[in-house]
């Protein structure tokens, strides 16, 4: 019992600390990546294939720039993409889950069928698929990723409406006249929205993912300098330029670590709070 | 069993519809000339204008969309220009190298996912168990194109123990020796993959036997004094590894989405790969053939997935 607790206070102060500290850093550098950065990121400023040293910390690139400069002002790129994508994934999710799950009879078999063909397709060729029609523009990717990551919002928020629509003050609603719309907007969605905040980060980390396959197959935006890019570049000096992979991929690899451990504390504590009001 | 078979039926059906639906609507929405968009950029005037005729592109919506239909039935998904050849015979060509791919990663990683999983559950609470969800939650972080690449530097480029990338040796030697020499390419990529598949495996399995060993049965069981060995994995191992089963229908998109970008890495000459160059070649037509295909395959997969599941669980069928 008592290396149960010990495990879990470790688990709970190391770990979530860690991801909030973490992700505060990263959130710092997209924010101020423009003044923080070493050197410009476009601009060749060294020896190209240059390894990793006190100049260059993480060396530069085939072009001769700077690893570090872009690695930071990918940053932003990358959160802005994932964030947005993610609210994408929100708000079709949670008014499919939300119209089938208050609706029911056949608006709920016809969209819960519609989940389901969004849940077997294979999302990666899904968005390439669109995303080599549509051009891979910051907004149609936005778009295109949040498009189809939401069933997992929209299974979360039928789930609740389920529930909800037998509750007293829901009925109370109905019989005071309210129209079904405004019962869905006003009493459905604000009551349902805390498992599907607690999946947000989940989502968030998906979206990074998919966003960094995508970029690193060359779907991504132009203009902007992104980590799968980045690492897809590099291979033209794989292996012997290996920082060029190696500190893209880190920075992806500690991102996501950053918001799992964010979101596990998030839930953590969303469940205490549950509990503790019960 | 038959309604239960014609439910998970009704369930196919329509996706297969609907993967067909996105494919035309995206080329009959796409910007710029549609048959240029089913034919590709880079055809030849005479292809575009057979292709305009064969599909009908001058008549409405509803007409171009049977005509469409029409021609995928007879398995006719257009041509590729870049690579000179039909896109159907040139995806059934790769599919072999892709299929065994992620058979080989989904297995080994749902094996070594549930095994480890259910190892972790047997030390719950102890730092055993935190440290293997540690490390799950970090293979679940990677990115499985970099950590293929990772794989590559380390195993091939300074142990030199595996081959970089390809599926044969050339020449491509004979009889048992091109099965060893295949095993031999195969290791890396399928190492790559099967980490990929590992975390959604062992989470499931390592929560799902924590709550098993919680059940009243198990107590019982242990009441009843049989020994923690048997109750083990006689009462609570083989309960908690149905829902597991059903996770292996739907991490097959996710799988084969994981060998796309892994052969990539590899130059594995899978489906993946030539994916990848079509996006690279802006060959649409290929890249839509692709897409088709494997959603197909993943609808397929599934399909007999569920159609399992409904034969080892009566309660699934009967619902």
């Amino acid at each position: 019992m008592t290396s149960s607790t010990v495990v879990n206070g470790l688990r709970k102060n190391v770990f979530g600390n860690t991801g909030v500290l973490l992700f505060a850093v990263f959130i710092f550098i997209a924010i101020f990546s423009d003044v923080l950065v070493p050197y410009s990121p476009e601009r060749l400023v060294g020896i190209p294939d240059s390894p990793p040293s006190a100049q260059f910390l993480m060396g530069t690139d085939n072009l001769g720039r700077d690893v570090l400069s872009r690695v930071m002002d990918g940053t932003r790129y990358t959160l802005v993409l994932a964030i947005g994508a993610t609210l994408v994934s929100l708000i079709i999710g949670v008014f499919v889950g939300g119209i089938a799950g208050y609706s029911g009879g056949w608006i709920d078999t016809v969209l819960s069928r519609l989940i389901e063909i969004f849940v077997t397709i294979p999302r990666l060729f899904l968005v390439i698929l669109l995303s080599a029609f549509l051009g891979a523009h910051t907004w149609i990717l936005m778009l295109v990723i949040g498009g189809t990551m939401w069933p997992i919002n929209a299974r979360l928020m039928r789930a609740q409406a389920l529930t909800l629509r037998k509750r007293a003050f829901v009925n109370a609603a109905e019989v005071a006249g309210v129209g079904k719309p405004a019962i869905l907007m006003r009493h459905i969605l604000p009551n349902s929205a805390g498992p599907i905040i607690a999946n947000a980060g989940l989502q968030i980390a998906y979206a990074i993912l998919l966003e960094a396959g995508l970029s690193f197959l060359g779907l991504s935006d132009p203009t902007q300098i992104s980590w799968g890019r980045m690492i897809q570049d590099g291979r033209a000096g794989f292996p012997y330029a290996w920082w060029q992979q190696l500190f893209p991929g880190l920075a992806i690899v500690f991102l996501l670590l950053a918001v799992h451990l964010l979101s596990e504390t998030i839930t953590r504590m969303h469940s205490v709070h549950d509990t503790q009001s019960e | 069993m038959y309604l239960y078979i014609t439910r998970r039926l009704a369930v196919a059906i329509p996706t297969i519809l609907f993967i067909v639906l996105l494919n035309f609507c995206l080329t009959f929405f796409a910007p710029g000339d549609q048959a240029f968009a089913i034919a590709g950029e880079n055809a030849t005037p005479e292809y575009v204008e057979y292709v305009r005729k064969e599909y009908k592109l001058d008549a409405p919506f509803h007409e171009q969309l049977l005509a469409y239909m029409t021609n995928l039935a007879k398995g006719n998904l257009g041509f590729s220009f870049t690579y000179r050849q039909p896109v159907l015979d040139l995806i059934l060509s790769r599919m072999p190298a892709t299929v065994l791919l992620v058979i080989a990663g989904l297995l080994l990683g749902a094996a070594f996912g549930i095994a480890t999983g259910a190892f972790s559950a047997r030390f719950y609470p102890s730092r055993v168990d935190v440290g293997l969800n540690l490390i799950s939650l970090v293979l679940f972080c990677l990115p499985i194109f970099w950590l293929g690449l990772v794989m590559v530097l380390i195993f091939s480029v300074f142990l030199n123990w595996t081959p970089a990338g390809g599926m044969h040796s050339l020449p491509i030697p004979e009889g048992f020796g091109r099965v060893l020499d295949l095993g031999y390419h195969m290791i890396l990529p399928t190492i790559t993959l099967m980490l990929h598949t590992f975390p959604t495996y062992f989470k499931l399995t390592r929560n799902s036997v924590i709550e098993a060993l919680n059940e009243d049965y198990v107590v019982t069981a242990r009441a009843i004094g049989l020994g923690e060995k048997v109750v083990f994995f006689r009462h609570c191992l083989r309960n908690a590894l149905l829902p597991n089963l059903t996770v292996i229908g739907l991490t097959i998109g996710s799988v084969f989405s994981g060998a796309l970008l892994t052969e990539t890495v590899f130059s594995w000459p899978g489906v993946g790969s030539l994916m990848y160059d079509a996006v690279l070649q802006r060959d649409l037509p290929l890249v839509m053939g692709i897409f088709t295909i494997s959603a197909l395959c993943v609808v397929f997969f599934v399909l007999v997935t569920d159609l399992l599941y409904g034969f080892v669980d009566p309660r699934i069928r009967h619902d």
